[in-house]
């Protein structure tokens, strides 16, 4: 399978690519240029021609939505999730790409009573602050595809990765939940909470281990 | 009351302006200048700073900035322009604005294709069009504002326009249509209503003449801000009869 992964620049994508390098055809991409060993394209996934160029060929994309430490802002993190998140749907769209992985966050339900039992079925509650809220955006925007059958959308919805705290996520867990996601069958639009199994943890996360395998 | 408008002088932005006239004090903003006898300041809404600047002083806003085909500055002006603006509202205290779009905004083209009756209160699905996307993200940025501030959203949505003595057929027969004066004409009520009496704090309300079509419903905006669409343009769903 030959697999697209964004934000390659994060300790994420650095670990996800080396698992799947043993079974499948890895290109990792970003903003900002990254040294690696893998395949690599740098791109501003912008709405000229270089997105499709970017995507042609996928089986899959992995868009990691996580902008460069260095290109953080307010603003360019709602203009990432929305504008360059559209462009690599509307590319994956254009070229024929089967499927799409959105990585969002439990962030979405930071507002929520933490004693609630908040599963997939729950609205997203994002608050103002730009990094949850970009996030739901992102989500929304993957959602419209999905829902015109466009490209099937996995939204995966990662806990605090590398994190202490009651939603945290190994980054080891968080490889192998998409690992299994890229394998896995699935309706149009799908949403799965995902963290560790941590002591008190905030979020269930049996949908996903049922659906994934986990 | 002080009221800045941003994208003043696009399509409606004129008859906006005229509605509003000695109701209220404007400050009009857009991306060029144009003679007006009212405040005017250049404004980018994609330019956080100025969009700022322009809401200093003011007790309300209305946004009527719109661009529709580029990709670019569809995302800047619908999208980050609804996120500057609702910035701008809550760093100074502004409790009211008055958000614009188009009807796929919320009620997009899975609603269209298959379903009557279509209110403003419905889940929002604006579909994958850039217009209806970009637009629909910056209403959803509004509502999530509303959600965790003091700002009150009014949404008004818009679709086909014409002028009330525009007796032309061709194209008119469209269910969200209205006249340029009505859709104006619904701004005041949206500055005055007392904001406590709405039912939550980011409200969405369909802007389009009494039509028979039953396609849409306008009666959210008629029964909570008291507006009365006065143009029926029967001419334009009505048969031509030969005499």
């Amino acid at each position: 399978m030959n697999v697209l992964i964004t934000s390659g620049k994060t300790a994420l994508s650095r670990a996800l690519s080396a698992e799947l390098a043993n079974e499948h055809k890895v290109v990792l991409t970003d903003l900002v240029d990254v040294e690696t060993d893998c395949d690599f394209v740098k791109c501003e996934l912008g709405h000229e021609g270089e997105t499709e160029a970017l995507v042609q060929g996928m089986d899959a994309i992995v868009h990691l939505a996580e902008l460069p430490e260095e290109l953080k802002s307010d603003e360019r993190e709602i203009d990432f999730q929305t504008r360059c998140t559209y462009n690599i749907m509307h590319a994956a769209r254009e070229e024929n790409i089967p499927h799409v992985i959105y990585i969002s966050s439990l962030s979405l339900f930071e507002s929520c009573d933490p004693n609630w039992n908040v599963t997939e079925v729950w609205a997203p509650r994002p608050t103002t602050e730009s990094a949850p809220m970009a996030r739901y955006l992102g989500e929304f925007t993957c959602r419209e595809f999905a829902r015109e059958h466009s490209v099937r959308v996995t939204c995966l919805r990662f806990g605090d990765i590398d994190g202490d705290g009651d939603t945290a996520l190994t980054i080891e867990d968080a490889v192998k939940a998409i690992g299994k996601a890229l394998v896995t069958g699935g309706p149009m639009w799908q949403v799965l909470h995902v963290q560790s199994d941590v002591e008190n943890a905030r979020f269930p996360t049996n949908q996903a281990k049922q659906v994934l395998g986990l | 009351m002080k009221v800045v408008i941003y994208g003043s002088n696009g399509q409606l932005g004129p008859h906006v302006v005229k509605a509003l006239e000695g109701h209220v004090e404007l400050r009009l903003t857009d991306l060029e200048p144009y003679d007006t006898p009212h405040e005017m300041m250049i404004v980018d809404v994609s330019d956080p700073d100025a969009v700022t600047r322009a809401a200093e002083g003011m007790d309300a806003i209305i946004n009527l900035s719109v661009l529709r085909p580029h990709r670019q500055i569809a995302f800047d002006v619908n999208t980050m322009g609804c996120y500057n603006i609702m910035r701008a509202a809550v760093a100074h205290g502004i409790p009211r604005v008055i958000n614009t779009g188009p009807h796929f905004t919320v009620q997009g083209a899975p609603y269209e294709a298959l379903d009557y009756n279509i209110g403003p209160d419905v889940p929002p699905k604006p579909s994958t069009n850039l217009y209806a996307l970009s637009k629909g993200l910056g209403q959803e940025i509004c509502r999530i504002f509303a959600e965790h501030s003091d700002v009150y959203v009014l949404c008004y949505l818009f679709y086909i326009f014409c002028y009330h003595d525009d007796l032309s057929r061709p194209g008119l027969n469209r269910p969200f249509l209205v006249t340029w004066r009505d859709a104006s004409a619904a701004f005041l009520p949206g500055l005055t209503i007392d904001l406590k009496t709405l039912p939550s704090q980011c409200e969405v309300f369909n802007i389009f003449a009494n039509r028979p079509h039953q396609k849409f419903s306008n009666e959210k905006a008629k029964r909570i801000l008291g507006w009365q669409p006065k143009d029926g343009l029967a001419h334009t769903y009505t048969k031509e009869t030969k005499k």
